[in-house]
């Protein structure tokens, strides 16, 4: 089971709530200047602080592209830990909501995920999961630095908490560069879907902190709390102010929208993303027909073409990825 | 004048008009390319990133307490005892050798930019100051929050009819609670 194979929370923006923490052994050489026999014992005694519990270990020396590509395409999983190779590893709760990458550039970065804003929830979940690895395996700590990783961006709490957030209103309204400036500012990074500058990303944003400095998690996890209500209300603004002047507009586009998802035969990643946020945005404007279509933020990583063909290996020609797409959207939306 | 020895690109064939060069770790990566697929590749991306000129491993040495362009004197360029990283392989990688090469160069680097005056948390596991209660967080409140999950999990495997499982977490819940 994956963490996106819940039910929506659609009653927010925010689609789905990362915390990470990065960790390293103490007395072992960062993973950039181990062999790798010296990484494969890394990943077995990680996996031995969580040996009672049923867990998932990928092997990045031996698994295949389109299985590291899916797990970086469902957020479980990074670009830098596909290209690590031999001796990097991914460790996966049962749930599909914990995910351990071993060796990827600090030897573990523990992420918890959870649909929908759980911001607090999701910080609560990967603090005890890595409190169990620390009180089994020693991790780098040393006053005043905090936690040693790697990069000394990175110093101190070593955690990460980020958002992947719909914002169509702002993005349409031509607010999002004024408020991508202030998040930079304020200390946030605002990026694409899959990063930096990525394309076919619709109106969805992942939002982070930056460096978290001298501050404790809970202060880091308060005020990232605080920047996303902040944004909320930014996009409501910016809602309001579309709906008093382009209302008819809108509706248009969101039941075309609908339209087309209900009968396309083939379906192109690209499109689907356009359409969801539409359709996503119809939603939350209360649009009869558009709050019947179920599983949007569930299809929105089911539908990612790495996902897609992993589960279906005979996919191989993006044509009949296309139709099998257009279709699974059809079944999931009801 | 002498004339610019063309390349093409080396993903499409057309002209290259982008010389990309990268070093990470230590391993250098080379291509020339045409503006459509450095493009692609989101070469140059960089230079549009507001943060790119923030980042203070970006390409520009401007990493605090070091002479940015003057070569490292040998007292200069320490190396670390445990792994044997210099700062100045630090300095063009960006990324430590070890954790001991935090106290290694401890003196020789303004870590400041990166932890302020010093880093205000504890460990999670509250080990080193178990009464500071804003980072090392409360055993007990841990312990419950672990059996809360185990029982919803429990729940999960008996609603699948997973009983061995469900009796594995069974006895790991009364283990806790006991």
């Amino acid at each position: 089971m994956y963490w996106f194979e819940t039910k929506d929370c659609e009653n927010s923006p925010v689609i789905s709530t990362r915390v990470r923490f990065a960790r390293n052994l103490e007395g072992k050489k960062f993973p950039q200047k181990l062999t790798g026999a010296e990484k494969r014992e890394i990943c077995e005694q990680v996996k031995s602080a969580f040996a009672d519990e049923k867990m998932l270990f990928v092997d990045y020396g031996t698994a295949e592209k389109t299985v590291k590509e899916a797990y970086v395409q469902t957020h479980l999983a990074s670009r830098a830990l596909a290209a690590a190779g031999e001796g990097a590893g991914l460790l996966l709760s049962e749930a599909g909501d914990v995910a351990i990458m071993i060796n990827e550039e600090d030897h573990v970065r523990l992420q918890a995920i959870s649909k929908g804003k759980k911001i607090r929830e999701t910080f609560e979940k990967a603090k005890a999961w890595e409190t169990r690895l620390e009180e089994k395996v020693p991790m780098a700590f040393e006053e005043p630095f905090g936690y040693l990783t790697a990069c000394p961006t990175n110093l101190g709490a070593a955690m990460r908490a980020s958002v992947m957030i719909h914002l169509p209103c702002l993005k349409v309204t031509g607010r999002l560069n004024a408020l991508t400036r202030y998040l930079n500012d304020a200390g946030f990074t605002v990026r694409g879907l899959f990063g930096e500058g990525s394309e076919e990303s619709g109106a969805i944003f992942q939002i982070s902190n930056q460096m978290s400095k001298s501050a404790a998690p809970e202060e880091i996890i308060s005020s990232f709390e605080r920047i996303v209500e902040q944004i909320i209300l930014e996009e409501e603004k910016a809602k309001d102010l579309l709906l008093q002047t382009r209302e008819k507009e809108l509706e248009d586009s969101v039941y075309r929208a609908i339209g087309t998802l209900k009968y396309a035969r083939r379906m192109a990643f690209s499109e689907w993303i356009s359409l969801y946020s539409l359709v996503r945005l119809g939603k939350e404007i209360g649009l009869e027909e558009a709050e019947k279509c179920e599983n949007l933020d569930r299809m929105l990583i089911e539908a990612m073409p790495a996902y897609l063909q992993l589960r279906n290996a005979e996919l191989l020609a993006p044509n009949l990825r296309d139709e099998y797409r257009a279709a699974r959207i059809r079944e999931m939306l009801g | 004048m002498k004339e610019l020895k063309k390349y093409s690109c080396e993903e499409c064939g057309k002209e290259a008009t982008v010389y990309w060069k990268e070093t990470v770790n230590g391993k250098v990566r080379e291509a020339h390319l045409c503006a459509e697929c450095a493009e692609k590749k989101e070469i140059g991306k960089f230079f549009t990133d507001p943060l790119f000129y923030e980042n203070p491993f970006s390409a520009f040495p401007i990493f605090p307490g070091f002479p940015a362009q003057k070569s490292l004197s040998p007292q200069q360029n320490a190396v670390c005892p445990t792994c044997g990283e210099s700062i100045r392989r630090v300095r063009e990688s960006g990324v430590f050798g070890c954790p001991d090469c935090y106290r290694a160069f401890r003196e020789r680097i303004d870590f400041s930019p990166f932890i302020g005056k010093g880093y205000s948390g504890e460990r999670l596991t509250g080990k080193e100051k178990p009464k500071k209660e804003a980072f090392g967080i409360d055993p007990e409140e841990t312990k419950k929050k672990e059996i809360e999950r185990l029982k919803k999990e429990l729940k999960n495997a008996v609603s699948r009819e997973n009983y061995e499982e469900a009796a594995r977490l069974r006895d790991k819940i009364r283990g806790l609670e006991a």
